[in-house]
């Protein structure tokens, strides 16, 4: 416990501004949509300020979470062994978990949380209908526990990327690069292969179960992950071991996936 | 128990071997000095001695558990500094204790006061903005505050100016005094060292050249000059005379198990005229080092 | 600060030097017999030696009677121990051998060496 409380002493030390940043854009975004939509529908000037503050805010903080979840992936990893956390009196397996709760617990799930509030908030204190995929606060929810579930595996998967980096290479490049493969794959999965199928597919009103299991498939995927990474961290070969059938399992699922969307489905 | 015994501990970059069957013990209690030339293997001794790096054969243990096991148990008596420990820039340096201070049972906040005091560090700098003499002393209040029973220092004056290295200097001794603490340093600036350690290692090129007690060391090497009254002598100079020059009738070299009753005449032929001296730390490195690099040849 | 002046010679050995200074403190007054001695932190700290060099150093004069372990006190200066006739002249005998052995490296006659000492020793006896 000694382990996970300095790694979140020092997390908080390091990364408070990109913490902040990522739940204050979660929680004023919904606001900031639905004020700037009404200005705009007014024609107000101001309106236009707003609106390009939300759309950067959305923009931004994709970057800005991968930013910090590559960052505590790198920080003392097995391979980066001459960081001063290396000598430090703590249990490598527990500092990986640490790692692991700061990037889900403060990075996925503090502004999804908020983002679902705020937005439920504006469904509800201003009787307005929002452009989300389905009005139905159960859907909503599900749907938000599935995008979690994504997120949460995406931000896992890109900080074992950042762990793995070999020494001297900057942690951004393995990181993208595996937040990309990551991202490509569950879209291909989805059937989107474009902006306007991007669109389309946030819209789509999936079944509760359908939901459901998209859920339980991510966090299935990102518990997966999560062992990997802890493993990797107690013993470096056997998490290589590990990591390398975890990604025969992409691979062959990306495989997959691309074939089906080869043969025109 | 020693604090530290290795057992032909190896190392390899690749084709590089940085550290070749390294078999060695550390004193409990001792301030021994890890010496060498650039390139010698101390840096990688240090680093695979504290798991930083793996072995790639042979083992070594720390208090008794082997290196590759080491835990938050013997991590959090040991000490470690060096100059290649990265700290995020951005840290500030009361940010960085803050961060270690809780892990640490034995942490003692006076001491802690005591060294950012004695070593004039600014709590609220950030790393980036420190030179590097004050960033190794900053790193070295992490390793002191808690007392550790083992103090791994790599390079630990490099940077520093007299007083510092000064005030270095008696923190150390104070910690071997007062907690009966071992200290491994390595330096690659023996006059450096030569009046704290009362251990040396010499490492040259991975290999140990010689491990021991400094006294003893400096007993056993006599610097010998001699007016020969025969010439005899000169024909076979001994394995354990190093750097032997002959010029005319006056021979010089280095004796490695000389004692204090030797009797150099009787050595050299009757009738020699003698002259010995003692020799620093740095002359009997030099004086081992020249021979290797000649056998070598 | 030391109660008497020393001056350590890089690559000698330690503790001899030490030991002999402190014998020459004892003779030439510097050090007197009930005069506490530094501790072995003291000495190691100063001189900016091993604890355990400090540690033989006080060994080795308490063993030949330089100074003396007094249970309450510390370690004390001992009353005769160093200031009899026998050790004066052994450590001027050390002095002699050194200047000897240096005159006879330089090729100095003996006549020569005689006629210097005491040409220096009129001089300091002026001061």
């Amino acid at each position: 416990m000694e382990t996970m409380k300095a790694f979140w002493r020092y997390d908080w030390t390091m990364n408070r501004v990109r913490l902040i940043t990522l739940a204050a854009v979660a929680a004023l975004a919904p606001w900031a949509g639905h004020v700037s939509r009404a200005g705009l529908d007014s024609g107000a000037t101001w309106a236009v300020f707003v609106a390009a503050f939300t759309g950067i805010g959305i923009v931004v903080l994709p970057g800005v979470l991968l930013g910090y979840v590559g960052d505590i992936g790198r920080v003392g990893a097995p391979f980066d062994f001459r960081h001063f956390s290396r000598s430090l009196p703590i249990d490598p397996g527990k500092w990986a978990l640490a790692k692991i709760v700061s990037a889900i617990g403060l990075g996925v799930l503090v502004p999804t949380v908020l983002y679902a509030v705020m937005t439920a908030a504006v469904v509800f204190s201003l009787g307005h209908s929002v452009s989300a995929p389905n009005p139905d606060l159960m859907r909503l929810g599900l749907s938000c526990l599935a995008f979690f579930g994504v997120v949460a595996a995406g931000m896992l998967w890109s900080m074992l990327m950042a762990a793995l980096v070999p020494f001297g290479i900057k942690s951004g490049a393995g990181v993208f690069l595996g937040a990309a493969v990551f991202f490509c794959g569950e879209l291909l999965v989805h059937n989107v292969t474009g902006l306007r199928a991007l669109g389309k597919t946030m819209k789509i009103a999936l079944s509760s179960w359908a939901s459901a299991s998209e859920a339980g498939l991510c966090l299935a995927l990102a518990v997966a992950i999560g062992l990997v990474f802890v493993r990797f961290h107690r013993n470096r070969r056997l998490g290589q071991a590990l990591l390398l059938a975890l990604g025969a399992l992409v691979a062959v699922d990306a495989a997959r996936a691309w074939l089906w969307w080869r043969s025109g489905a | 128990m020693k604090p530290i015994d290795t057992d032909k501990l190896t190392r390899r970059f690749g084709r590089v071997t940085a550290l070749q069957e390294v078999t060695l013990a550390v004193p409990e209690g001792s301030i021994c000095a890890v010496l060498g030339p650039n390139g010698a293997g101390k840096t990688t001794l240090l680093e695979t001695l504290l798991n930083l790096l793996g072995p790639s054969a042979g083992s070594a243990q720390v208090f008794g558990c082997d290196s590759r096991r080491l835990g938050p148990a013997q991590f959090a008596q040991i000490g470690y500094v060096s100059e290649t420990q990265r700290v995020d820039e951005r840290l500030r340096i009361g940010e960085l204790l803050g961060v270690v201070r809780d892990l640490y049972p034995t942490w003692d906040r006076a001491l802690e006061a005591k060294l950012l005091r004695t070593f004039e560090l600014p709590v609220d700098r950030r790393f980036k903005a420190l030179s590097r003499g004050m960033r190794i002393r900053a790193l070295f209040v992490a390793a002191l505050a808690f007392r550790p029973k083992l103090l791994v220092l790599d390079e630990p004056f490099s940077g520093l100016d007299p007083v510092m290295r000064d005030d270095l200097v008696t923190t150390v001794i104070d910690l071997a005094l007062e907690d009966g603490s071992t200290v491994l340093l390595s330096s690659h600036d023996i006059d450096e060292v030569e009046r704290i350690a009362s251990d040396v290692i010499f490492l040259d090129q991975g290999r140990l050249v010689l491990a021991e007690e400094t006294e003893a060391l400096r007993a056993r090497h006599q610097k010998v000059v001699a007016r020969l009254a025969t010439a005899g002598v000169a024909a076979n100079p001994r394995e354990e005379w190093l750097g032997f020059e002959r010029a005319g009738e006056t021979v010089s070299f280095v004796a490695t198990s000389a004692a204090e009753e030797t009797d150099w005449s009787r050595e050299l032929g009757g009738g020699a005229s003698v002259t010995t001296a003692p020799l620093t730390l740095k002359e009997i490195y030099l004086a081992h080092a020249r021979a290797r690099q000649g056998r070598k040849e | 600060m030391l109660p008497f002046t020393i001056e350590i010679i890089a690559g000698g050995p330690i503790a001899e030097q030490i030991v002999f200074a402190v014998k020459r403190a004892v003779v030439s007054g510097q050090l007197r017999p009930g005069d506490k001695f530094p501790s072995v932190r003291a000495l190691s700290q100063e001189l900016r030696i091993n604890p355990n060099t400090a540690h033989r150093v006080v060994g080795q004069l308490v063993e030949q009677g330089v100074l003396v372990a007094t249970p309450a006190v510390g370690t004390v200066v001992a009353a005769g121990g160093a200031g009899g006739k026998a050790e004066k002249s052994e450590l001027l005998g050390a002095e002699l051998e050194k200047l000897v052995v240096e005159a006879k490296r330089l090729g100095v006659p003996l006549e020569q060496v005689q006629r210097s000492l005491e040409k220096h020793w009129r001089e300091l006896e002026k001061e």
